[in-house]
């Protein structure tokens, strides 16, 4: 035993671990950005990276009704566009949890809360976004860290924290983007999302909003201009006049297609921006006096050339297409936040449920009331599945089926 | 000496030799704080402490080189191991992963084997050699 001590042999061992050490480490085995395979399902809030709220899948289309619905008993926040799907399993955001809701049942399997906070047992970090998922990882933003959540396990595969709460989270192919306070400074950052790991880092307050193919767009956070970015290296294309309210709050108003970039401004306006350049090619002008922005949206249904706007402060939702020519407009005085679009069926949060328009004329199809709990009816972007629609509505999550 | 006397005797030695070599094994509790976070599960704040105290009483039990030794020892683990976690990136490393933990974990070792064959050179060789009665490891044997 005593000859396994030897002086040479620990410096052995010393040279043999700094070398594991540096080949496990952060320096060595780095990924590039990777953009994402044609996803199938629906990985995001809202659809996918492109932030369209548009499948192919019809939902229950002509006519449906509720079939479960689970109460979260747990407040909402505001920031939270909606849930995603995944292997059966729905993942609803709540205030400081996430919960994962059997899809035929309606019934919870687990929830995940982050660690206790240092000043006592009993608060948890609040959960800043919604869920993101990429092979069988879930990634959520706890206050100042980023969790990537692995699925089946329910355990941590990484973490990375920041100095000061997460301003915005995008998950673009192998890449989560990132901001907010590190070493000082506002900062946009790009993490490998299998590791955790830093590919790149901006200075400044961009928060990230929408992802296709070679753009990645953000919004910054005083001016709330538009952005235009390289994903793989951070490096700024464009930057846009145009200009969006409160860029940490937004849900639903940027989407980038295939060479449009789609946004609801400040002012209200819709406006289309070249996705190659950022110039803007058109702008329907907003003709409601006093716009509050904050809770309208967005579904872009590319294979259509059509936007689907809907305005909760104006009562109205309207399909546009992609030459700025607005071919229908439906007026509906309760609607809330959230719109997507699904196999030629609308689906638009109400203050009390669910609409569904014909998409080609915005006739309506059908509509479900519930009784939302909570005081506020927070709405949801309608998660459209086969023939079903998930729906979050205050603190309630429902199913709507076919009838 | 009663029993008594002999067990204070003993937790006094354990706790001095905690407290020499406490620079050493303070980064394990950061290791065990995140190993424990990507298990998923409760914090061991505790179970640092009773490490650093296994170590001393293991210490107090077996150690029969000079005292002095330790506390320069145990600091040159820490200053080997901050400047590992340097060289290999992990220094201002925001990230918490099983890879990482493993780096950490084989950079803590590299820094404990480093500062123990730079501080003991040949001594802890004739000294186990002595206590185990080995005369195959003597380095100055003819």
């Amino acid at each position: 035993m005593a000859s396994v001590l030897t002086r040479r042999r620990l410096l052995g061992a010393a040279g043999g671990s700094l070398l594991g050490a540096f080949l496990l480490g952060p320096r060595v085995g780095g990924s590039d950005h990777v953009d994402p395979d044609l996803e199938s399902g629906w990985r995001q809030p809202r659809t996918d990276a492109r932030n369209v709220a548009r499948t192919a899948d019809p939902g229950p289309g002509s006519d449906g009704r509720i079939g479960w619905d689970h109460s979260l008993d747990s407040h909402r926040r505001f920031e939270h566009a909606g849930l995603a799907l995944v292997d059966g399993t729905l993942l609803v955001p709540t205030h400081r949890s996430l919960r994962a809701i059997d899809v035929e049942s309606g019934a919870e399997r687990w929830r995940y809360a982050y660690r206790d906070l240092p000043v006592g047992p009993f608060d948890r970090p609040q959960l800043e976004t919604e869920p993101r998922i990429r092979d069988g990882v879930v990634y959520l933003a706890f206050q100042a860290d980023i969790c990537a959540l692995e699925l089946d396990s329910q355990r941590l595969r990484w973490r990375y924290s920041l100095g000061g709460s997460v301003d915005g989270l995008h998950l673009f192919g192998n890449t989560a983007y990132v901001t907010g306070n590190l070493d000082g400074e506002d900062r946009l950052l790009a993490l490998d999302a299998n590791t955790g790991l830093e590919r790149w880092r901006k200075t400044g307050r961009v928060i990230p909003l929408a992802a296709r193919s070679g753009l990645l767009v953000g919004a910054r956070y005083e001016s709330g201009r538009l952005l235009g970015l390289e994903p793989e290296t951070g490096t700024r294309r464009w930057l846009s006049d145009a200009a969006i309210g409160a860029s940490s709050l937004n849900r639903g108003l940027v989407a980038a297609v295939d060479d449009l970039v789609v946004g609801i401004e400040s002012n209200g306006d819709l406006t289309a921006l070249e996705a190659d350049t950022g110039e803007r090619r058109w702008t329907v002008f907003d003709d409601v006096g006093d716009p509050n922005t904050y809770r309208r949206s967005v579904a872009v249904d590319p294979s259509e050339r059509a936007i689907y706007r809907s305005r909760p402060d104006a009562g109205t939702i309207s399909r546009i297409d992609f030459a700025d020519d607005e071919e229908w407009r439906t007026d509906e005085s309760a609607l809330e936040f959230g719109v997507s679009v699904g196999g030629g069926t609308v689906y638009a949060s109400t203050t009390d449920g669910l609409l569904a328009l014909e998409a080609d004329a915005g006739d309506e199809r059908f509509r479900v009331s519930i009784d939302p709990d909570g005081t506020d009816p927070l709405g949801g972007t309608p998660l459209i599945a086969g023939d079903r629609v998930y729906h979050l509505l205050g603190e309630t999550v429902y199913e709507v089926t076919p009838r | 000496m009663s029993r008594v006397t002999a067990a204070l005797k003993k937790a006094g030695w354990t706790l001095l030799f905690a407290f020499l070599v406490a620079p050493a094994v303070a980064p394990i509790r950061g290791l065990l704080e995140s190993a424990a976070e990507l298990a998923g599960g409760p914090r061991l704040d505790w179970l640092a402490i009773g490490l650093l105290l296994l170590v001393g009483f293991v210490l107090a039990e077996t150690y029969d080189g000079p005292i002095a030794l330790l506390l320069p020892t145990a600091l040159l683990v820490a200053i080997l191991y901050a400047a590992v976690q340097w060289l290999v990136g992990l220094r201002g490393a925001n990230a918490v992963s099983l890879r990482l933990l493993a780096a950490a974990g084989l950079g803590y070792l590299a820094a404990l084997t480093g500062a123990i064959a730079i501080v003991f050179e040949t001594d802890l060789r004739h000294r186990l050699a002595a206590r185990l009665g080995s005369e195959t490891v003597d380095p100055d044997a003819k």
